[in-house]
């Protein structure tokens, strides 16, 4: 087969299941609605308010337009438009790619549609984004950029790691940021990737996606427990006693990522993948438009 | 070969392995139970988890129990296991084989031959000579104690065919030989009292094997036929219990097949060996009865013949005395009635009236004269072979001396002597003689040895006219040489006069017994020719019939021999096998006489006890069986039992599950197939629907089924029969008797059906069902050649029970159930179609043969115009198939009108031919 037309069958097979990924992050969004703009003055082309110059307001600022048409002197303020860029970082690891029997969809997916999603509603807000993987670290914005990343989304990454790490990225200072994973992976290099981001000023949000029997453990029995990539085995000879020792060490997992986000002064959230996305995206869009918190 | 109870094994070595079981029970207590793969993304939080306890999970004890027992099953199974291991046969010694081969080992013949073969191929193996013994075959000369190889033996056995007389066992006795180990497979009955004597020399010679059966057999013998029933007794040699035996009266046809015309029940109470099962029938079926079998069984000797004797006959009175104020003592009808009531049926009226009546004997008392025509009437029934009986009186004397005054001097041809006139009184008043007594018997008269009493005299009579011939028609004379009672032929029948009357007036014989003994013995007599029974069995009697081991009756072989008149009745023998004779010249000539297998006085007598040494087995019973398959079944089936138990412990079993589902869904589909077939008979009763055989040749099949689908469309349309949708009929299966037509389409590809279906379509046919068979060939199968059609025709209804058939007569109701046709059409014309021949003209005759079958009604129609190719009809009701020849459209309206009146035929029978009759009945209902 020539490169060709393997990579025109790729991008067929891409297209197939493009569809869907979009159509359920649109859905997704479309239950967030009136959440919109920033309504605060800042550097930006739309007129938003005349007021009264003051002490220190340059010569320059002055719309004499206006200020003629009165005895005071008034300055022109635009909307403050500055776009923010949002990292976002759907975990594609091979330990994402799970979903137990009786739930619909896989971590992975899920992560997708809800980083999707969260671009689509960026793209409302004219922001931009970018999706922190090797080949499209580039930030995109408006209706393309949505394009692209579910382009990107789609596609996943070949070779899979067992767990997933953030990659490294060059944040740009003040962005922010949105990590969703299942965070089985290393916690020193999660750590180290969010310390690089206080560094340059980010802010975010660690969403945990967990498939309900990751927190259940229903084992019982003689169980030879496999990770999705097949490279790490447990042998269980009673699987049942291992249960409260699991939960235990899954909520101490968990209370090390929650105390890693509290220092980076990012947000923790756990998202279990049978409750719907909706909960977990009006979550995510509200920390991501909350006033940058001072400091 | 090691052996407990029953159970043997051949490879008991291997029994050995059954000490590793406990060592496999710690094996698998030891392996923990395979996992459970489970993908979990968790397994990373997993990792590093020290487990709380390390001890395996445990296979459940129930899943080891069962998995040593499969070990165990197998090593069973391989050890060999035989129930019921043969001893085998040792070679120091010959192996002495004797079967009995008689009447009663007809039943359970074929494990007989199993028996004896399985004991051959043992010496066979063992590579021991064989003495085989037939007990109910004659030994040739000079081949006493002949010793064969084991294969000649088994030659021997395997052409052996039961005889239908006992085994002879007394000769052996005699030639019983050197040391032998002796298997004697025998019939459970002591036949001639040797039993005993034989088995005690069997075990002295050798070891003793005693094969016998699991039960005895039962026999059935006719009653006497001097009591007035008809009766059968059946006989048992065990008197264990009460029991119950149903005896069956059969008809005995020409053509060889029995009718079953009475059942009687015997009811054996504990103790008895012989119950009697007593026939209530009326006198026609009475009198057709010539065969008596046991339900259920057919051998020899559940099979007995009556003969002429059995016959109850029906005796006609006519008297001309005047009524004498009715002092009944001194009317001679009287005594005729006492001495003959209960022992015949009796008839009074005219002659006229008796002879259409068809008596066989008819009783004249004291009539002298007839008018012209009542006395040939009279004399063309003697000559049929009536017996005429008269007695003589006042009025005989009277007319006699009349006749004698008259002109001419005929002689009477009503009379067997000539009457000299006026007769002759003794010890009267006037006269000078005694009373006379009856001195003698002719030896050839059926009084030959009746006891004379002292005081029957006879006071007056009439006389006969001395004659040359007077002494040979002369049956009873008195002391003075005066005959007393006459008698001559006339064409086959007899006419026998008393010379005295049948009052006390004349004699006193009709006082004494004798009187009644003369008379039984007279009816006995019974009419001439074929059918006449004797009491003399001197002379030879040649077979007609023989009844063969299975108990069926066949005509006997050309050439048969003739059997001394000694052996007649004296049980059957290989020289003498049970069957009905006919006597070969002397003075009974032609009379008929039925031999049965055992005396009338015999018994059955049960086999005494074995001696001891002797061992003992039962027929059949004690079949080596390999059990190996069993077993190993057994182990199979566990073992997927282990395997759905290990899915279970797994947690897998949902799969299992839906197997299981599947399994049992199949078997309801089995289920609902055969209420299908019930249905399809339900709809047919209730509906009347048209039935086709189905012939598997789907072409055939089809054009049947459009066939009779036309046909039943235009039934609906034009008559008031409104059958069902026609259906296929598998005869193999099937219930046949809700269709009131079945068409069958014969075709050359076609199986042969199996014996029960034809076994189905016979009782079909019998209980009023209408089989139609087209050959679809233009009649060329029903021709002289022998053509592809006739051959396939002959295969197919080679066994079906068939009545004579005949081409469809002129005026046959199938010409006019409906509608007039002259011919039948279907696809062809011209050919003949065939039906059962009509029965006799006379009226009469179809009495004397048991009536009309079917009430005349034809059970089965033959023909080759391939009638379902011209009814044929498309859902849309247009015709299938071209109409062969140049009858064109009209001969198939032709085709159409004769499957109307086919079908009205089958469904009102012969009503159009009663229609016919109407006229006449309302002319007479009108007077």
């Amino acid at each position: 087969m020539n490169p060709s037309t393997q990579l025109s069958a790729e991008s067929s097979a891409a297209s197939a299941a493009l569809p869907p990924l979009l159509a359920e992050a649109e859905r997704a969004a479309a239950s967030i609605w009136g959440v919109h703009g920033r309504r605060s003055a800042g550097s930006g082309e739309t007129f938003w308010q005349y007021r009264h110059a003051q002490p220190g307001d340059s010569l320059g600022s002055i719309d004499w337009r206006r200020s003629g048409r009165s005895d005071d002197l008034f300055v022109r303020e635009t909307e403050w438009e500055t776009a923010q860029s949002v990292f976002l970082w759907p975990d594609e690891s091979a330990s994402m790619q799970f979903a137990s029997r009786g739930v619909q969809t896989t971590k992975g997916r899920r992560a997708a549609v809800l980083a999707l999603s969260t671009a689509i509603l960026l793209e409302r807000g004219d922001e931009r984004f970018a999706l922190m993987r090797g080949d499209a670290g580039k930030v995109m914005q408006g209706r393309t950029g949505v394009n692209r990343l579910s382009n990107f989304l789609s596609l996943p990454s070949e070779s899979p790691a067992e767990t997933g790490t953030p990659p490294e990225t060059s944040f740009t200072m003040g962005s922010r940021a949105l990590f969703i994973s299942d965070f089985f992976g290393d916690l020193d290099a999660l750590s180290k990737t969010l310390s690089s981001a206080v560094a340059r000023r980010v802010r975010g949000i660690l969403l945990q996606v967990v498939d309900p029997v990751e927190e259940a453990f229903p084992y019982s029995g003689r169980v030879l427990f496999e990770s999705i990539g097949g490279g790490l085995r447990y042998d269980a000879d009673r699987a049942e006693s291992l249960r409260d020792a699991y939960r235990d060490k899954l909520e101490a997992r968990r209370a090390a990522l929650k105390d890693m986000a509290r220092q980076a002064g990012w947000t923790f959230a756990i998202h279990r993948t049978d409750t719907p996305p909706t909960p977990a995206l009006m979550m995510i869009h509200q920390t991501l438009q909350a006033k940058r918190v001072s400091g | 070969m090691i052996q407990l109870g029953p159970l043997g094994f051949a490879s008991p070595l291997l029994l050995l392995a059954l000490l590793a079981l406990p060592l496999l029970w710690w094996l698998l207590r030891a392996t923990p139970p395979t996992p459970i793969r489970e993908r979990f993304p968790g397994v990373v939080v997993l990792l590093g988890l020290e487990p709380p306890e390390k001890t395996p999970q445990h296979t459940p004890w129930w899943l080891l129990l069962l998995r040593l027992l499969i070990a165990a099953l197998a090593i069973l199974a391989f050890a060999q296991p035989l129930l019921n291991p043969r001893e085998s046969l040792s070679s120091a010694s010959p192996l002495h084989l004797i079967v009995d081969g008689g009447w009663a080992s007809a039943p359970d013949w074929d494990d007989r031959i199993a028996s004896a073969t399985d004991l051959l191929d043992r010496a066979d193996r063992a590579g021991v000579s064989v003495r085989l013994d037939i007990l109910s075959q004659p030994v040739p000369e000079g081949r006493e104690a002949e010793i064969l190889t084991a294969t000649d033996a088994r030659a021997r056995i395997d052409a052996l065919e039961p005889s239908p007389w006992p085994p002879v066992r007394a000769d052996l006795l005699d030639r019983i030989g050197e040391e032998a180990q002796s298997v004697w497979i025998h019939d459970g009955l002591d036949h001639d009292g040797t039993y005993e004597a034989l088995a005690e020399a069997l075990a002295n010679a050798g070891s003793l094997r005693l094969i016998g059966p699991e039960r005895p057999v039962r026999a059935v013998m006719p009653g006497s036929p001097e009591d007035g029933g008809l009766a059968a007794d059946v006989l048992r040699p065990d008197t264990i219990g009460p029991a119950q035996a149903q005896v069956i009266g059969f008809s005995a046809e020409e053509s060889g097949t029995r009718r079953a015309l009475a059942v009687a029940d015997a009811a054996f109470a504990e103790g008895d060996t012989r119950a009697e099962a007593l026939f209530d029938a009326p006198l026609e079926l009475r009198n057709r009865i010539a065969v008596f079998g046991i339900e259920g069984t057919a051998h020899a000797g559940a099979t007995a013949l009556i003969d002429e004797r059995w016959r109850r006959r029906k005796v006609g009175l006519v008297s001309g005395e005047r009524e004498d104020g009715g002092q009944r003592l001194l009317s001679g009808a009287h005594y005729v009635r006492k001495a003959l009531e209960g022992r015949t049926e009796l008839r009074e009226g005219t002659v006229e009236k008796l002879i259409e009546e068809e008596v066989d004997t008819l009783v004249l008392i004291d009539v002298g004269a007839f008018p012209e025509q009542e006395a040939e009437a009279l004399l063309a029934w003697v000559e049929t072979g009536g017996v005429l009986v008269r007695f003589a009186g006042p009025t005989l004397a009277a007319t006699a001396e009349e006749r004698r005054a008259g002109f001419g001097a005929s002689d009477d041809p009503l009379l067997p002597v000539r009457i000299r006139p006026g007769g002759r009184d003794l010890g009267g008043a006037m006269s000078w003689g005694e009373p006379q007594k009856i001195a003698s018997y002719a030896e050839d008269s059926p009084f030959a040895g009746l006891r004379t009493p002292e005081d029957a005299r006879v006071t007056k009579q009439i006389l006969a006219e001395p004659d040359i011939d007077l002494p040979t028609r002369t049956w009873a004379s008195l002391t003075d040489g005066a005959p007393l009672v006459t008698s001559d032929r006339r064409g086959d029948g007899r006419i026998v006069l008393f010379h005295t009357s049948a009052d006390p007036r004349w004699s006193t014989i009709p006082l004494s017994g004798l009187f009644v003994d003369m008379l039984d013995r007279i009816v006995k007599f019974g009419v001439g020719g074929e059918s006449k029974a004797t009491t003399d069995e001197s002379g030879f009697w040649a077979p007609v019939s023989l009844i063969g081991a299975d108990g069926a009756l066949r005509a006997a072989p050309e050439g048969a021999r003739t059997v001394p008149g000694e052996n007649i009745g004296a049980g059957a023998s290989l020289i003498a096998p049970p069957g009905l004779y006919r006597a070969v010249g002397g003075g009974d000539a032609g009379a008929i006489r039925a031999h049965n297998l055992l005396r009338p006085d015999a018994d059955l007598i049960a086999a005494p006890p074995p001696p001891a040494g002797a061992v003992i087995e039962t027929l059949g019973a004690r079949k080596e069986t390999e059990l190996k398959p069993w077993f190993l079944a057994a182990a199979l089936a566990l073992l997927m039992l282990d395997a759905l138990a290990a899915l279970f412990l797994a947690g897998k079993l949902r799969g299992a599950v839906a197997a299981a589902a599947l399994v049992l869904s199949l078997g309801m589909a089995d289920h609902a197939r055969a209420s299908d077939a019930e249905d399809q008979a339900l709809r047919a009763a209730l509906d009347g629907a048209l039935g086709y055989i189905i012939t598997g040749d789907s072409k055939t099949d089809d054009i049947a089924r459009a066939g009779l689908y036309g046909l039943t469309r235009t039934l609906i349309e034009r008559t008031s029969v409104e059958p069902a949708e026609p259906e296929g009929v598998n005869i193999e299966t099937d219930e046949l008797a809700v269709y009131p037509l079945l068409y069958w389409a014969v075709s050359e590809n076609q199986p042969r059906p199996s014996d029960e279906a034809i076994a189905a379509l016979n009782e079909y046919m019998r209980r009023g069902g209408m089989l139609m068979i087209d050959t679809r060939d233009r009649n060329l199968a029903l021709g002289s050649g022998d053509t592809p059609g006739t051959r396939a025709l002959r295969r197919l209804t080679a066994g079906l029970d068939l009545p004579p058939l005949s081409p469809v007569p002129e005026g046959h109701v199938l010409h006019r159930s409906f509608f007039l046709l002259d011919d039948f059409p279907g696809r062809w014309r011209g050919g003949k179609v065939w039906v059962e021949a009509a029965p006799p003209e006379d009226i009469e005759e179809v009495a004397r043969e048991g009536g009309f079958r079917n009430d005349g009604v034809s059970p089965i129609i033959v023909g080759g115009h391939d009638w379902a190719g011209a009814w044929a009809m498309t859902d849309a009701g247009r015709p299938m198939l071209p109409m062969a020849g140049r009858g064109g459209e009209r001969q198939r309206e032709m085709a159409y009108r004769f499957g109307i009146n086919l079908v009205m035929y089958a469904y009102t029978g012969s009503y159009k031919s009663d229609q016919v009759h109407i006229p006449a009945l309302l002319q007479r209902l009108g007077q």
